[in-house]
């Protein structure tokens, strides 16, 4: 009789352990199913904010890079041994840095995290091409900083007015090449030299002086008060790493969790 | 002994009781977790990309030049993905709608969705902050 109400409280412990047991496997098995979409969780709102800011960053990036080539009528190209920058009209138009200014105001004020410093672009305009600067002085001065990756260069000038004066004085002797191509209604004047050293070359368009100077170490000075159409083609070593075209405004993304990311502005075009 | 005999079933009835409850209780939570963990998936994350893909498109399309509601209708019509909803909203200081466009179907009460925001200027430098919003459509 004791014997068998052992056996039966046993078997009562033996059923209890193992419905317990079986209730912890359950759990078990769910906490980790829930700890594995916690960290999916975790994994999704980190590739959510990462999407965010790329999606800042290349739309900022795209909205500057449109500004700044309508601001400055301007075309860019490159290739694996040359760029090129076309202007039309003038180099800069006169509401470029109003655009930028309203441009910044208005995405610092819809995203606190972003900050847009353009202070080394605002007094002068360089656009930098694997580190060739290009740079913008005003509307009427284009000036291309002393490189020696620079071995040449392809102008092609385009005037409304007629051209009625050109004046050049090539010096040969040097490393560079230069082609050169100035178009007008009536006249026109055109170089095509290799190993050249120095360039200066004096147009009279309409009544306005152009001056063209290049020396022999790739610096280029060039000024126009005519209203011209131009297309400068910098040549260089074959190099297959280039970059691509930038300019020094700088994008700055701070978050409160310590996030930051700064870049150079790329500049996009289509 | 008859009244043993009913101590014993009472016993016998209030244990079964407490393992039921015991083991609903178990399952109840499991059932909690496994509803919890399946809520979000990595895989939701393509719904973010879809929503910033197409208003990339847009824009590459210069479709949010023109500020109108149709020309960008039109557009991102044929650009989503007919397993997707979607709405882009544009605010900027320009005269269409005040200020605000909507575009795009009304956003579902009791959906996952997915939000992102981009900047962008028009042609003549008009500036306008898209917010888009995407989730799943409901197959019909």
């Amino acid at each position: 009789m004791i014997n068998k109400k052992m056996f039966g409280n046993r078997r009562g412990v033996l059923y209890t352990l193992s419905l317990t047991l079986f209730a912890l496997i359950i759990i078990a098995l769910a906490a980790l199913f829930f700890d594995s979409s916690s960290s999916s969780e975790s994994r999704l709102i980190e590739l959510a904010f990462t999407q965010k800011i790329v999606d800042l960053d290349d739309s900022i990036s795209k909205s500057m890079s449109k500004i700044v080539l309508n601001g400055m009528n301007m075309n860019l190209d490159y290739s694996n041994s040359s760029f090129t920058i076309s202007h039309f009209d003038s180099f800069e138009d006169s509401g470029l840095d109003d655009s930028i200014s309203s441009f910044v105001s208005n995405v610092e004020s819809d995203f606190r995290i972003v900050n847009i410093s353009w202070d080394d672009f605002e007094s002068q305009k360089p656009i930098v091409f694997d580190s060739i600067n290009y740079i913008v002085k005003d509307s009427k001065t284009i000036e291309i900083l002393e490189n020696e990756k620079i071995t040449g260069y392809e102008i092609n000038l385009s005037f409304s007015s007629n051209i009625t004066s050109c004046v050049d004085s090539i010096s040969g002797g040097g490393d560079l090449s230069f082609i050169f191509n100035a178009v007008s209604i009536d006249g026109g004047c055109s170089f095509n030299q290799a190993d050249v050293d120095d360039i200066d070359i004096d147009l009279v368009v309409g009544g306005v002086g152009i001056s063209l100077d290049i020396e022999s170490d790739g610096e280029l000075d060039f000024s126009s008060n005519a209203s011209i159409n131009s297309t400068i083609k910098v040549l260089f070593d074959e190099n297959d790493l280039v970059s691509g075209f930038s300019a020094p405004i700088e994008v700055l993304f701070l978050d409160v969790n310590n996030f930051s990311k700064r870049s150079n502005l790329s500049l996009v075009w289509s | 002994m008859v009244l043993r005999k009913n101590k014993k079933g009472f016993v016998f009835t209030l244990d079964l009781i407490l393992g039921f409850t015991i083991f609903f209780v178990a399952l109840s939570i499991s059932l909690f977790f496994v509803a919890r963990g399946s809520e979000i998936a990595i895989g939701d994350y393509q719904l973010s990309l879809v929503g910033s893909d197409v208003v990339n498109l847009l824009e590459n399309k210069n479709a949010f030049d023109s500020l109108d509601e149709e020309t960008i209708s039109n557009e991102m019509e044929s650009l989503i993905p007919t397993s997707y909803d979607m709405l882009v909203r544009l605010q900027g200081n320009f005269s269409q709608g005040n200020g605000t466009i909507e575009i795009g179907s009304e956003i579902p009460s009791k959906r996952l969705l997915i939000a992102g925001q981009r900047v962008g200027v028009t042609s003549n430098d008009t500036y306008y902050k898209i917010t888009y919003f995407t989730w799943p459509r409901l197959q019909e």
